[in-house]
């Protein structure tokens, strides 16, 4: 992918370039807000990483810059200070997600890969596969292996999540975002207790593990 | 019954009473004089008449003289009946008058007579006489009073009532001001004010200056915000850079010893941050951030939502979690922040009641979780609610000490009542919400 990243402190610019670097992406790094906006502008990227406070031109600035000018590219923001109603006017503003700094960076690739790779709207499954697992999501079936798989309505939501993004990691707040809308951080491991009760299902009476943990980041199934 | 208590419209009716009073007592005692005085007059007349006539000692005399009398008396001020040996002289029709009060229209109908007359008789053995005395005038009296109330008194009256009331709805429409402006500076709201024009009276002054003190107050609170805000953006860029450069080095290889210091120095780091991002938030919602964002609220989805999402945690805890419902009623607020307030409390029995069932319930506007854990005692409940408390001094088990004080910002936010109390045995907090028609009114 071709990622634009505007990010003034330069520790954390570099962590991210080099990080997503060395997944193979494309990464140009500015460190001001008026460079960054014209090269949002003027360039083709597949996503764009924002750092909410900038010198120059700040980066909700930016933002609404962009969204004015139709651009649709993808825009994750990043900022330093979660306030009350930051996230909500970051979303206003046109941001397609939003990250609290400092996160770890498993969490920014995942986003990243979710933000990019979005499908479109159009493009509605009535059947999800992944190995011997198919989901049918008109009669709310599941089954593995030729078995029926009873899943309360909160794991069907949870593995339909999965399953939809199959072969991209998905982190714990990711999931907690999207299936349960909630966005705060839990102090308890409330993703990890869903996960494991949706695995005894899942994969426990079958041997092999659909669904994979990754380490300091979130959770997958293989394409 | 807000009104009842308005002082301006209290003193109107008290200044209204006063008046109606004095005004009163001076017109009745004159009344009362005067009607009297006419009453003895008429009354002396009728006995002067009948006293005549007794000293007269003839009995045709007496006759002649009633005569004379009645022939020449208007018969709207004297009426006379003099019966004697059988002969009836005087003005008089009637006879069977009582001695009393009659009306005129009693006495002859269809003649001009006085509206009322004195009635006296006598018995002068011999003859029986009958004296009709005209209270003209003491009509008049009445008429003239009624005049005066009604063209004097009465509009006066009114005059007072309506100038009070102006002067209620003046002075009220301040007073109203002042108090819904300390109302809201109350509630966190440091952005209201009375507004001007401030009029040239106490009351505006008060205002005035109530609008002065919220202006310093509003400049105090958000030069302290700024300064809270740029140390912690300050503080949090550095942390910021830890954090990055702790992930870095967990991406080399590392013998197990340092991977575990540095484990603990991630863990550690997350919960800088996390108390970072408590505190700040915790002060945005005191200075009502989020309250823009308000709106109809389901609190038994996501009530419910949010057992369903604690119940496997709390089951993995040994624990159970239970969620009932009764009537519930409608409530406003920020969704977002409810569920948090709602996690916050679960977490909180689940760390300090480990194993314990338990129960979240919703009666009517009334969010309420218990567990059966060691409780808080009563003289530590108030001090738990304030940033960064604990009540073990050490500070070992987990948790940054914020979990219930942003439990209370919310709620505080919200408009609604936290209390904490005994769950015989454990700790029970209820959050009672606000009506929301009440509210918005």
């Amino acid at each position: 992918m071709h990622i634009l990243v505007i990010e003034d402190d330069k520790t954390t610019g570099e962590y991210i370039a080099s990080g997503l670097r060395a997944e193979g992406h494309v990464v140009d790094l500015f460190a001001d807000g008026r460079d960054g906006l014209v090269q949002a502008i003027s360039g083709t990227y597949d996503v764009l990483v924002l750092d909410r406070m900038l010198p120059g031109v700040d980066g909700m600035s930016i933002l609404r810059t962009l969204r004015a000018a139709k651009s649709p590219v993808p825009v994750l923001l990043l900022t330093s200070l979660d306030g009350v109603e930051d996230r909500i006017d970051g979303l206003n503003a046109g941001a397609d997600d939003y990250l609290v700094k400092p996160f770890a960076f498993g969490e920014l690739s995942a986003r990243l890969n979710a933000l990019a790779r979005r499908p479109p709207p159009s493009d509605e499954p009535t059947m999800l596969r992944a190995a011997d697992l198919e989901m049918n999501l008109l009669s709310r079936r599941v089954l593995r292996a030729g078995r029926d798989i009873d899943l309360q309505p909160r794991e069907f939501a949870l593995l339909e999540h999965m399953l939809r993004r199959k072969g991209r990691v998905q982190t714990r707040t990711m999931l907690l975002e999207a299936v349960w809308d909630i966005h705060f951080d839990p102090q308890t491991n409330v993703v990890e207790s869903h996960m494991s009760r949706l695995r005894a299902k899942v994969d426990k009476p079958f041997g092999t593990a659909l669904i994979e943990t990754i380490r300091g980041s979130g959770y997958r199934i293989a394409e | 019954m807000r009104h009842l208590r308005s002082t301006p419209l209290r003193l109107t009716v008290v200044v209204i009473l006063v008046f109606a009073g004095f005004l009163g007592t001076g017109l009745g005692t004159a009344y009362l004089l005067m009607h009297r005085t006419l009453s003895v007059e008429i009354d002396s007349r009728a006995t002067q008449l009948i006293a005549e006539l007794r000293a007269i000692p003839d009995a045709d005399e007496r006759l002649e003289r009633a005569s004379q009398i009645a022939a020449s008396a208007d018969p709207r001020t004297l009426l006379v009946r003099l019966s004697l040996n059988g002969v009836v002289v005087g003005n008089l029709p009637r006879t069977d008058l009582r001695d009393g009060v009659v009306r005129g229209h009693d006495v002859a109908p269809g003649k001009a007579l006085s509206p009322s007359y004195l009635v006296r008789s006598a018995d002068l053995s011999p003859g029986h006489i009958t004296v009709l005395i005209g209270r003209e005038n003491l009509e008049e009296l009445n008429e003239i009073f009624l005049a005066i109330l009604a063209c004097s008194v009465l509009p006066a009256l009114l005059l007072t009532s309506a100038i009070g009331l102006v002067a209620v709805r003046r002075t009220g429409a301040r007073v109203g001001a002042i108090q819904t402006t300390l109302q809201a500076l109350t509630q966190g709201d440091l952005s209201a004010r009375t507004g001007a024009p401030h009029p040239d009276t106490d009351l505006g002054d008060i205002s005035r200056d109530l609008d002065r003190m919220a202006e310093a107050q509003e400049a105090a609170t958000q030069a302290l915000r700024q300064i809270g805000s740029d140390i912690a953006h300050d503080l949090k860029t550095p942390i910021q850079r830890v954090s990055v450069r702790l992930e870095r080095l967990a991406d080399t290889d590392l013998p197990p010893a340092a991977r575990a210091q540095l484990e603990g120095a991630q863990a550690e780091t997350a919960q800088i941050i996390a108390t970072f991002q408590s505190l700040l938030q915790i002060t945005q919602l005191e200075g009502g951030q989020g309250r823009d964002s308000f709106g109809p609220i389901d609190l038994v989805a996501l009530l419910q939502d949010m057992a369903e999402i604690y119940e496997p945690a709390v089951d993995e805890h040994g624990g159970t979690l239970s969620c009932d419902v009764h009537e519930a009623q409608p409530i406003t607020g920020d969704r977002h922040l409810l569920s948090r307030l709602i996690a916050n409390l679960v977490e909180n029995a689940l760390r300090h009641a480990p194993g314990s069932p338990i129960r979240l319930s919703l009666s009517g506007r009334v969010l309420s979780i218990s567990d059966t854990g060691p409780g808080i005692p009563e003289a530590r409940r108030h001090d738990v609610l304030r940033r960064l408390v604990r009540l073990d001094a050490s500070r070992s088990t987990p948790g940054s000490g914020l979990g219930l004080a942003m439990v209370k910002a919310i709620a505080d936010l919200h408009g609604a009542q936290l209390s904490l109390g005994n769950a015989g045995p454990g700790l029970i907090v209820a959050v009672a919400f606000p009506d929301p028609q009440i509210t918005k009114s």
